[in-house]
């Protein structure tokens, strides 16, 4: 793996009509896989964390400043 | 601050996607896929993801604890709360940057915005597809002549060449009023209520774009080179010079100032924005995690989405010389007159044209992601004025209204070459941005120190930050600024300070911002004695350490 990700790294750049190459595709996976991934662990945490209920405030809490002015 | 009500977000979910919504922007599909594609293709990812670990991540998490910190005593503006933090009257006018950056950009991205629904509208009542024609060939240059005449960008004055006023300001006044009336309605009903309905539709309609670009195929069987693979190649094939190995992209210093740049601007750190909007928390709510989410959010859409569908749509039509004229037409040009001419190419089914309804999922997306953003400029000025000058939200609407009015109107009238714009856009958009970001992180690594930082960010936080990032917001963050500040002055600076010499709309855009910030600069010092005793009494209050004032 290693020798062929070395193979990969000193093969000269791709000209400019070409077709997808082997580093081509591990940037563009690795790169959409880990920001999902991401995203996911935190919605998840963020909607299963169980101590924290939504906060459900009374009418009074929220305060729109749009009376009284 | 016993006497002014506090606002508070409604749920953890809506604070999450209104900073979500606020950071998701038109840089995200229209300015990022251009910079990787121009500055290494998948090379340009390292650099992208090593900055926002180093610099955005760490700054979101500052941002997001300054601000629950400072809303603990009852403040929501940057001044304000970097008053409280600093403690002294340095640190007080700082926090004007987080006020004049939003409202400078929001003068002219309110602008941009009503390009948006102004396009999409378009796409819906087939007017733009009657405009660019019925030959092929044509498409890209009557793309060109179409947005020309739609934003006034031939001459200046509110008249668009073949008589009559710009569209562009029809619709301009439809997304500005839209604006201040979901302000008015506060944090909760309005800011948050819209940002958890847009949201969802926004990530709809990019997902249907998406799903259309990546099933196009080879759509020009006389092009078979022209398909969607070869155009994710485009994209992301690692590339440096001609000849050389893809990892020389990583000695050019372009290409880091390049990624440094675009996930810095794409996060909406150092826009005073985040430290506002997370001051309406609860003292116990998490920003670790809520932090994390965002920035992810925003990541999502940039990488996953805009990095799949804008270039490799304009390849799969245009070719390579079409996709590298996209890349680089910038946002605008990539956006508004390359993107237009990619929709006419995309093939009928059964007689329906699905380029016109691509076209207006497109647009209508970009405008949610707008205004998403552009309803997060107001609030931080709304926030100050209402706790600086003590005035209630209608007033403060009606005075933010006015001056943004103002500025906007300037944005739109010297239209010609899009002088007025793209210069705020240069200074307070991009130059501004990298001093309060420098400020801020100053501010919470070194001021509030970065052990009482930490200290106060994982107070009711979900999850912990890993210790090593204090040495890196204390480190790591403000070196790598600096020097990708001084390299970007070193870049651009010199061709500035010439158009400005110059004289014309660029020095008058000048004038404005300068206008814009001696009031703010003014109103801060009016609001500075009333702010030192509402902390004071807070402090003695509650039971903190007095301070020596602000």
């Amino acid at each position: 793996m290693i020798a062929w990700l070395i193979a990969q790294a000193t093969t000269t750049s791709a000209p400019a009509v070409t077709e997808m190459t082997a580093m081509g595709w591990v940037f563009m996976i690795t790169s959409i896989t880990s920001v999902t991934i991401l995203v996911s662990f935190c919605y998840f945490k963020v909607l299963t964390r169980p101590s924290t209920v939504e906060h459900m405030h009374a009418p009074l809490d929220i305060d729109t400043r749009d009376q009284g002015t | 601050m016993a006497s002014r009500p506090k606002e508070q977000w409604g749920t953890k979910v809506g604070v999450i996607l209104a900073v979500a919504g606020s950071a998701v922007g038109l840089g995200n599909f229209l300015r990022f896929p251009g910079q990787a594609a121009q500055n290494g293709g998948g090379a340009f990812m390292i650099p992208y993801f090593l900055a926002l670990v180093l610099i955005a991540i760490p700054m979101c998490w500052a941002e997001w604890t300054m601000g629950r910190y400072g809303g603990r005593f009852g403040f929501n503006s940057c001044p304000a709360i970097f008053g409280v933090i600093g403690r002294n009257k340095f640190w007080r006018f700082s926090g004007v940057l987080g006020l004049l950056i939003p409202v400078g950009v929001y003068m002219y991205y309110v602008y941009l915005e009503a390009w948006c629904l102004g396009y999409a509208w378009s796409y819906f009542t087939g007017d733009i597809v009657n405009q660019l024609g019925t030959a092929p060939a044509e498409y890209a240059s009557n793309s060109g002549k179409f947005f020309d005449k739609f934003v006034g960008a031939e001459a200046d004055g509110l008249t668009s060449a073949g008589g009559g006023i710009q569209s562009a300001v029809f619709f301009w006044l439809i997304t500005f009023t839209l604006n201040f009336i979901l302000i008015y309605r506060g944090i909760a009903k309005g800011i948050e209520r819209f940002c958890i309905i847009a949201m969802p539709i926004m990530t709809v309609c990019a997902f249907l774009v998406l799903i259309r670009v990546l099933t196009l195929g080879t759509p020009d069987p006389a092009h078979p080179e022209q398909n969607v693979v070869n155009g994710l190649a485009f994209m992301w094939n690692p590339k440096a010079g001609p000849g050389e190995p893809w990892w020389y992209a990583l000695a050019d210093a372009e290409v880091w100032l390049a990624a440094c740049g675009q996930v810095f601007f794409s996060l909406s750190v150092g826009f005073g924005i985040i430290v506002n909007y997370a001051s309406y928390l609860r003292q116990d709510d998490d920003v670790v995690l809520s932090g994390l989410t965002a920035a992810s959010t925003n990541e999502f859409f940039e990488v996953c989405l805009g990095g799949l569908i804008t270039l490799p749509a304009a390849f799969v039509f245009l070719g390579v010389a079409g996709a590298t004229s996209g890349a680089a037409g910038g946002t605008f040009g990539l956006g508004f007159n390359t993107l237009p001419a990619v929709f006419m190419h995309m093939p009928e089914v059964g007689g329906f044209q699905t380029g016109r309804v691509v076209g207006f999922l497109w647009f209508f997306m970009l405008f949610l992601a707008a205004i998403t953003s552009s309803l997060s400029m107001l609030q931080p000025a709304i926030a100050f004025l209402e706790e600086g000058l003590g005035i209630g939200r209608r007033a403060s609407v009606a005075l933010l209204g006015l001056i943004t009015a103002l500025g906007s109107f300037f944005v739109i009238y010297f239209s010609k070459g899009l002088v007025a714009l793209d210069t705020i856009d240069f200074w307070v958009g991009t130059a501004m941005i990298f001093v309060l970001a420098m400020v801020e992180v100053v501010l919470f690594g070194w001021v509030m120190g970065v052990e009482r930082g930490f200290e106060e960010a994982h107070r009711g936080a979900a999850i912990r930050i890993p210790a090593f990032f204090k040495f890196i917001i204390k480190y790591v963050s403000p070196t790598f600024l600096f020097v990708i500040f001084v390299m970007w002055c070193m870049n651009n600076l010199p061709a500035r300070i010439e158009g400005i010499a110059a004289g014309g709309v660029a020095l008058g855009a000048i004038m404005v911002l300068a206008a814009l910030f001696i009031f703010l600069t003014l109103l801060v010092a009016i609001a500075g004695p009333r702010w030192q005793a509402e902390t004071l009494d807070t402090h003695k209050t509650r039971g903190f350490p007095v301070g020596g004032g602000q």
